[in-house]
């Protein structure tokens, strides 16, 4: 053949084989990503009448995006989803006129074809305390400044029984924020049964029956009872005016005086503290697992925390910090507040105290979260509350403290 | 460290290319863009392969320092809204007995003005996996570009060796938070062999290059929080936040090309085929809580040919070229778990292929050079090029195709004067116009400001224009030829198709100033 005639033609022929060779071994060594499918079955509480949760709502978020899915489950109390490889955080509610049920999965691994069961959760609807807002995010100064003395946490009686606040708790769990998984965890990584409470715990104090909170009415504690408007030492640009609070958190009289304590707002008493160190009680901006509760009947709050079997050092650290354990039980209500970033939203509560979260869209920017108007009967605010604070809260609020919505959510 | 290496660059590169020149020596002097000619005239240097500086025997060298500024909105999202450059560049090709050496070095300090979405520095083009912050900002860039190459024959053989390294360091920084600090390098090692037969020239060389970027970002100001994305292909991402992060990219080139050539007196044909294998793998965080960002591995194969006639004075060259890419994103999902010493650890609990581009790259090119007296008189050039680009991502399947289609002429002139002055007149034209394009971002949550944006970006019809005027001396006398220069140059762009970039322009302008030895 004429083409064997020229030269260097077999060398040329050699390497181009060489370089074939290359190629073929180049192929794709992984596999194209693919949707896999995702089953759902929801299962109701042991003891309900039935067993599988049909016409249950099923919600999936993407962890690491705003990709929300949504399905309702069949006969056979399963919903179906078709999702690519990732994390999802996973809610099945559901409502009857008794009942708020509610499930969770977090932090659910699909990489593979599989089967999540979720049991949920039931939750009286009659009522009783529950947040009805709370300010963390703190406000800018008009010189950009940051300012965080103006949080505030509202408290709702949203029963139609006068309810005595004597004795009422409130904190926040460990970890401080939501951006990483929880080491408080079992060898199952669950959740530990008892509560990691951290920061100046305070509480109402009283003999029993000193401070009722009448139905349907509510009170406002703030970290410092003073209009931040208005005050020399406040912010020009904050959106609240706490000069008439309930309560404050005063920890004065731990941290040498650092924290003023403001005429006119009674002090709230301080069952234990992490440190001592924080000039006063200041819920992280970007986020906390709020609680109220309350320990059995008799049981002195600062004995409570004396008792060396209630408190317990961070799981994994050195660190001599001991954290007040408190028994899921005693909870009486719970707002898991998370970081806006999709992937930073890891659980701090059990899904039975909050099966789901809430979050403030930045930090510094003068918005709260607001539980949602259920009803409003002669004038009367019932807020929503299914234990599920996805569904039961808004974020993007002007705080409102002890102003009540006139419209149903 | 720089300066060290710079000033021991300059010292060599003085040294081979020798400012001095040798009694005896008639080589013409070169013009301005001279070395470029030398390329053109030149058919085995465009091949690359070190062994082919054997073919070059003319001594040439050139310095020149040039700023530049071009803005102007017609530019892709994470390009500078302006920028301005000074360069220093000094390169030049000696010939010392058997030896034939080649060395260079470049200094570049930019200053890119508003730049978003984009923290990173020398990762490849097609690369998907981007690190950018919420702010964006302006960013100080100084980069090194270092090479060396020589060649050499086997005593008396036909066969010919060389090899060529590159050294490319680079540092770039904002200083608006949240504050990336860059710091990239690529080095390479090309070796390469020839062996000319009778009427066949043979050509084999191979390419190793190594890639090493750490972006490290601060703040100063703790009380915002910052989201970073890490982008994984047509504006998707995965997102964190917080004062801090960190992010290294490691990658690994290789690669070679076969050459075969016909040499006749006046011709010379050169069909070269190539293979180049790219991987590039970014981590991010500390070693002990480590977060794999992507790894991107690119196949492309190639293929260059030569035709050169040369004639009286006259070079007639075409060339046609081909590539094909081949990328991949693979992404990884991870979990964080906690360790037995409750250390917070991210796990890979599943890896697929979530970007996948496909490119086509065809392009014929005509240069014709008239030269008076082994000096340009005069050149033209005309080229044509289709590209072909098909991404998908998956499993969503988004996707974007499109192909275009350009063409560019360029003219050049050299004026000869009295008093051993040249004027040098450039102008050029060229056209980029859209022949079909498709595109689903539906679902993409940055679709507006990314995705979408970039492919009317590059699916945009556009004209170019521009010239260039220089002014020369030369200068002779038997032991030192310096010919100084001033150069001047410009060219606007304009998107002509309706949509973002319809009546946007970029307007590029520089100052050269400078001398060949």
């Amino acid at each position: 053949m004429i083409i064997n005639k020229i030269p260097g033609i077999k060398a040329m022929f050699i390497l181009t084989v060489i370089l074939g060779i290359v190629v073929l071994v180049s192929c794709r060594k992984t596999d194209v990503a693919k949707k896999m499918v995702l089953t759902v079955a929801v299962q109701y509480p042991d003891g309900y009448t039935a067993t599988t949760g049909a016409g249950i709502k099923v919600k999936v978020n993407y962890t690491s995006s705003a990709r929300t899915d949504s399905a309702t489950t069949d006969a056979a109390g399963k919903a179906i989803f078709s999702l690519p490889s990732g994390i999802y955080n996973i809610t099945a509610t559901g409502e009857t006129s008794e009942f708020a049920f509610n499930g969770t999965a977090s932090n659910v691994v699909h990489g593979d074809t599989q089967t999540v069961v979720i049991k949920m959760h039931a939750a009286s609807l009659t009522g009783g305390l529950v947040f009805k807002e709370l300010y963390y995010t703190g406000s800018r100064t008009p010189t950009g400044g940051t300012y965080f003395a103006d949080q505030f946490q509202e408290i709702y009686n949203n029963s139609d029984d006068t309810i005595y606040l004597d004795g009422l708790i409130i904190g926040s769990t460990m970890p401080l924020t939501s951006s990483s998984a929880s080491t408080w965890v079992d060898a199952n990584g669950n959740l530990l049964p008892r509560l990691p409470v951290q920061g100046y715990i305070s509480y109402i104090p009283g003999t029993g029956k000193q401070h009722p909170l009448a139905p349907r009415k509510s009170i406002i504690i703030a970290q410092d009872g003073i209009n931040h408007k208005s005050d020399p030492l406040g912010n020009a640009n904050s959106p609240v005016n706490l000069g008439n609070a309930d309560w404050e958190y005063y920890v004065g009289g731990l941290n040498n005086g650092i924290d003023a304590d403001a005429a006119g707002v009674p002090n709230l008493s301080i069952m234990y503290a992490t440190s001592t160190s924080p000039f006063d009680q200041l819920y992280t901006i970007n986020g906390s697992a709020y609680i109220i509760f309350r320990l059995p009947a008799g049981t002195d709050p600062v004995a409570f925390a004396s008792n060396e079997a209630n408190l317990q050092t961070l799981p994994g650290s050195s660190s001599a910090t001991k954290y007040l354990m408190v028994p899921k039980e005693y909870v009486i209500d719970a707002v898991e507040c998370v970081q806006v970033e999709e992937n930073r939203r890891f659980k701090r509560l059990h899904a039975e105290l909050d099966a789901g979260y809430t979050f403030s869209e930045g930090t510094y920017n003068s918005q709260s979260v607001r539980r949602k108007v259920k009803q409003i009967i002669d004038g009367k605010v019932i807020y929503k509350d299914t234990n599920n604070s996805t569904e039961d809260f808004l974020n993007k609020q002007t705080p409102t403290p002890g102003v009540h919505p006139t419209k149903v959510d | 460290m720089y300066k060290i290496i710079y000033i021991t660059l300059c010292c060599c590169l003085i040294q081979v290319t020798g400012i001095a020149r040798q009694p005896g020596d008639t080589i013409p002097q070169p013009l301005p863009d001279d070395l470029k000619l030398l390329r053109l005239k030149n058919a085995w240097l465009q091949t690359g392969n070190a062994a082919a500086l054997s073919s070059v025997s003319q001594n040439s060298g050139l310095f020149n320092i040039s700023y530049s500024q071009n803005n102007g909105e017609l530019r892709l999202y994470n390009q500078p809204e302006n920028e301005n450059q000074l360069q220093i560049r000094t390169e030049g090709y000696k010939t010392l007995g058997r030896y034939h050496l080649f060395g260079s070095f470049n200094y570049s300090l930019n200053n890119r003005n508003k730049v978003k979405w984009n923290n990173v520095l020398f990762p490849s083009d097609n690369n998907p996996f981007v690190l950018a912050d919420s702010m964006g900002g302006d960013f100080d860039t100084e980069i090194f570009d270092i090479n060396a190459g020589f060649a050499m024959p086997f005593k008396n053989t036909r066969w010919n060796w060389g090899v060529k390294t590159n050294y490319k360091a680079g540092s770039s920084a904002d200083q608006t938070d949240p504050r990336p600090a860059i710091n990239a390098v690529r080095y390479n090692l090309a070796p390469g062999l020839t062996y000319a037969g009778k009427n066949i020239t043979i050509g084999l060389d191979a390419l190793a290059e190594g890639y090493n970027e750490d972006i490290n970002i601060t703040v100063l100001n703790y009380n915002l929080n910052h989201h970073f994305f890490l982008f994984n292909g047509l504006g998707n991402y995965y997102p964190n936040s917080g004062d801090s992060y960190r992010r290294n990219y490691r990658g690994f080139k290789a690669g070679g090309s076969v050459q075969a050539g016909i040499d006749k007196k006046n011709a010379t044909y050169i069909v070269q085929i190539g293979y180049t294998n790219n991987f590039e793998s970014a981590d991010d965080g500390s070693v002990e809580r480590l977060f794999k960002a992507g790894d991107f591995v690119d196949h492309y194969f190639w293929t260059n040919n030569t035709i050169q006639l040369r004639g009286n004075n006259t070079l007639h060259a075409i060339n046609v070229s081909g590539g094909f890419h081949r990328s991949d994103g693979i992404w990884f999902d991870q979990m964080s778990v906690i360790d037995a010493n409750r250390n917070v650890k991210w796990v890979v609990f599943s890896e697929s292929v979530k970007y996948i581009n496909d490119d086509v790259n065809l392009g014929v090119k005509y240069d014709f050079l008239k030269e008076k007296a082994l000096r340009r008189n005069y050149s033209l050039s005309a080229s044509a090029q289709y590209k072909y680009s098909n991404t998908f991502y998956y499993p969503e399947e988004f996707y974007m195709t499109y192909s275009n289609v350009a063409a560019a002429i360029n003219g050049a002139k050299t004026f000869y004067l009295h008093n051993n002055w040249g004027i040098t007149a450039e102008l050029h034209a060229a056209l980029q116009y859209n022949l079909s394009k498709d595109a689903d971002f539906n679902g993409i949550l940055f679709s507006e400001i990314i995705s979408k944006p970039a492919y009317a970006y590059l699916t945009a019809d556009i004209v170019n224009a521009g010239g260039a005027v220089s002014i020369s001396k030369f200068t002779q006398n038997k032991k030192l030829h310096l010919h100084p220069f001033l150069k001047l140059g410009y060219d606007t762009s304009s998107g002509l198709s309706a949509g973002a970039y319809n009546r946007t322009a970029r307007n590029y302008a520089t100052i050269s100033i400078g001398f060949l030895f």
